[in-house]
């Protein structure tokens, strides 16, 4: 028998399963572990949430945490783009560019911390660095792949259009051509970018920082303010996607609408 | 002016599998300005490939060609081409895919506009300038390509069967509307086409092409008048002398493809 369930869209099913989570977590903590050290409950991370609220630091980590973000995307952003164009217009590039690439990018973001200190200090451009090479690769191979993926029938309307120096062909074909493999990678860079911020804060580049306080209470064996952290940064992440998404959507992926992909 | 001298043209390729296919065998025609030439003949006869050597997006393995007696050597000014598939900018709207070839050449916004609207009203799409390519009909995006061909005002269209996906109806409408653009604008038109009836129904001349090796099998003149009456006589009899050539063309075709145990 089919049931008549509400539409996907409605909030009703997101209300429901989130309720049921936070119930269950709150007995596991308080009935179960009994150890707010190992499991904080849910009051103990509202509570704990207040707080934080009241020490009045929260923005200031927040907005740390977020020139961290943008140096290493933009930085991702100023080199990732250029390169990968370059590498998927012109097939010496590749060949010179790839082995090297290929090299380097299998190295963990993490094992770059150690000479971020080394060339940057403990600065917020050492932080930006490993966020930078987290987030770089996604937004190369994406570009490359966009650039790879064009339908020469583009290129030549082009051409034949007046279309024919590479500066021209890349700046009015190639690049809005592979316009939704770019967001696609500069959507993954985001994600990533996002997931190296913690331990970009880990070795104390910064004395505030979303990531930071996470290490901070943890030595201070404050677990319910990690908590709040680590849920503040799932909640910034989901935020930055969403924005991100719409954004595109609205502006540059305008023509794709009502598109299938 | 747009004269086309097409000297000695040969054009092979090597497939994947190593085999060369001669596309293209020792070519030479000679095409007026202001003449509309047509190119019929079995699929893989190399029309496109003739096509895009004279567009200058391939190059002949041997010969030239000319247009107005200077050699094509790439994609250049005097030639807009309309392509077999769809080649409309998806990410421009109809206006600015009508004027991109005006602002390549550095005309200002304003000014390309106004000549985009003059083209896209030519082809009767107004109301839709400001759409997005798949929002339209597929005869509507190749009236669109038309519009975007002609903007730059090329004294030469080259058109890779431009109504091959068109249904019968749009196909005749279009047939008009293109005749009607080439009695106004002066241009020399090469069309390519696997309908004998819109060969004979829009051409001053129909180049047969005959496959493995491309050569020119025939080249008939079409006298009949415009506007020309499908249901006239001559016309029937025309049309129906070419489709028994085509006919032959791809029977040959075919017991070739047996004895080479392609099928
Ligand atoms: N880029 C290419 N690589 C290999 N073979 C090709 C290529 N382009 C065309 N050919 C071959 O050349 C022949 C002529 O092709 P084409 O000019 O597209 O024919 P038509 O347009 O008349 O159908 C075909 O046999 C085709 O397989
Ligand atoms: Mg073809």
């Amino acid at each position: 028998m089919k049931v008549n369930l509400p539409g996907s869209r409605s909030p009703g099913y997101a209300i429901l399963s989130i309720s049921v989570l936070l119930v269950l977590w709150q007995i596991l903590a308080d009935e179960v572990v009994r150890n707010h050290f190992i499991l904080p409950s849910f009051t103990d991370v509202i509570f704990a949430f207040y707080v934080l609220i009241s020490a009045g630091t929260l923005p200031m980590d927040f907005a740390v945490s977020m020139i961290h973000f943008f140096i290493g995307l933009g930085l991702s952003l100023i080199v990732g783009v250029p390169a990968g164009i370059l590498i998927g217009w012109f097939p010496v590039a590749n060949r010179l560019l790839d082995p090297i690439i290929e090299i380097i990018r299998p190295i963990p973001p993490l094992a770059w911390i150690p000479f971020a200190i080394v060339w940057f200090g403990l600065t917020d451009l050492a932080a930006g660095f490993v966020i930078f090479i987290g987030s770089v690769f996604p937004v190369l191979v994406n570009t490359y792949e966009g650039f790879r993926n064009i339908p020469r029938i583009f290129v030549e309307a082009g051409r034949m259009l007046g279309c024919t120096t590479n500066a021209a062909l890349i700046r009015f074909i190639a690049i809005p051509a592979a316009l939704p493999h770019l967001a696609a990678g500069f959507r993954v860079a985001s994600g990533v970018a996002w997931m190296c911020l913690v331990a970009a804060e880990m070795f104390g580049v910064s004395r505030f920082g979303l990531g930071q306080k996470i290490w901070w209470y943890y030595n201070l064996h404050q677990m319910d303010k990690v908590m709040v952290y680590m849920l503040i940064l799932g909640f910034i992440g989901l935020i930055i996607d969403y924005i991100f998404r719409y954004a595109m959507n609205r502006t540059l992926l305008k023509w794709r609408q009502g598109e299938v992909n | 002016m747009g004269s086309v001298e097409i000297s000695h043209i040969s054009r092979e390729f090597i497939r994947d599998d190593g085999d060369r296919v001669i596309a293209l065998s020792d070519i030479t025609l000679s095409i007026a300005d202001d003449e509309f030439v047509s190119f019929v003949g079995p699929s893989g006869c190399g029309k496109t490939t003739l096509l895009r050597i004279i567009a200058g997006l391939d190059h002949a393995n041997a010969g030239e060609v000319r247009v107005d007696g200077s050699l094509i050597t790439g994609p250049g000014q005097k030639v807009g081409m309309v392509f077999q598939e769809y080649s409309l900018f998806p990410w421009r709207s109809v206006l600015s895919n009508v004027a991109f070839g005006l602002q390549m050449r550095g005309i200002s916004k304003e000014e390309r506009y106004a000549v985009a609207r003059k083209y896209i009203s030519l082809v009767g799409l107004s109301q839709f300038e400001h759409s997005y390519p798949h929002e339209l009909s597929g005869g509507m995006k190749q009236r669109v390509a038309i519009a975007r061909a002609l903007a730059t005002d090329p004294d030469i269209l080259l058109m890779d069967e431009p109504f091959g996906a068109l249904d019968a109806q749009t196909r005749n409408h279009m047939q008009c509307e293109l005749l009607d653009i080439w009695e106004t604008k002066k241009k020399t038109i090469l069309f390519v086409t696997h309908s004998c009836d819109e060969a004979v129904f829009l051409s001053d001349r129909i180049v047969v092409l005959s496959p493995r090796p491309g050569i020119v099998r025939d080249i008939i003149n079409i006298p009949i008048s415009r506007p020309r009456d499908r249901t006239d006589k001559e016309f029937i009899d025309l049309r129906r002398h070419l489709l028994e050539m085509i006919e032959e063309e791809e029977r040959k075709e075919e017991r070739i493809k047996c004895k080479s145990g392609n099928l």
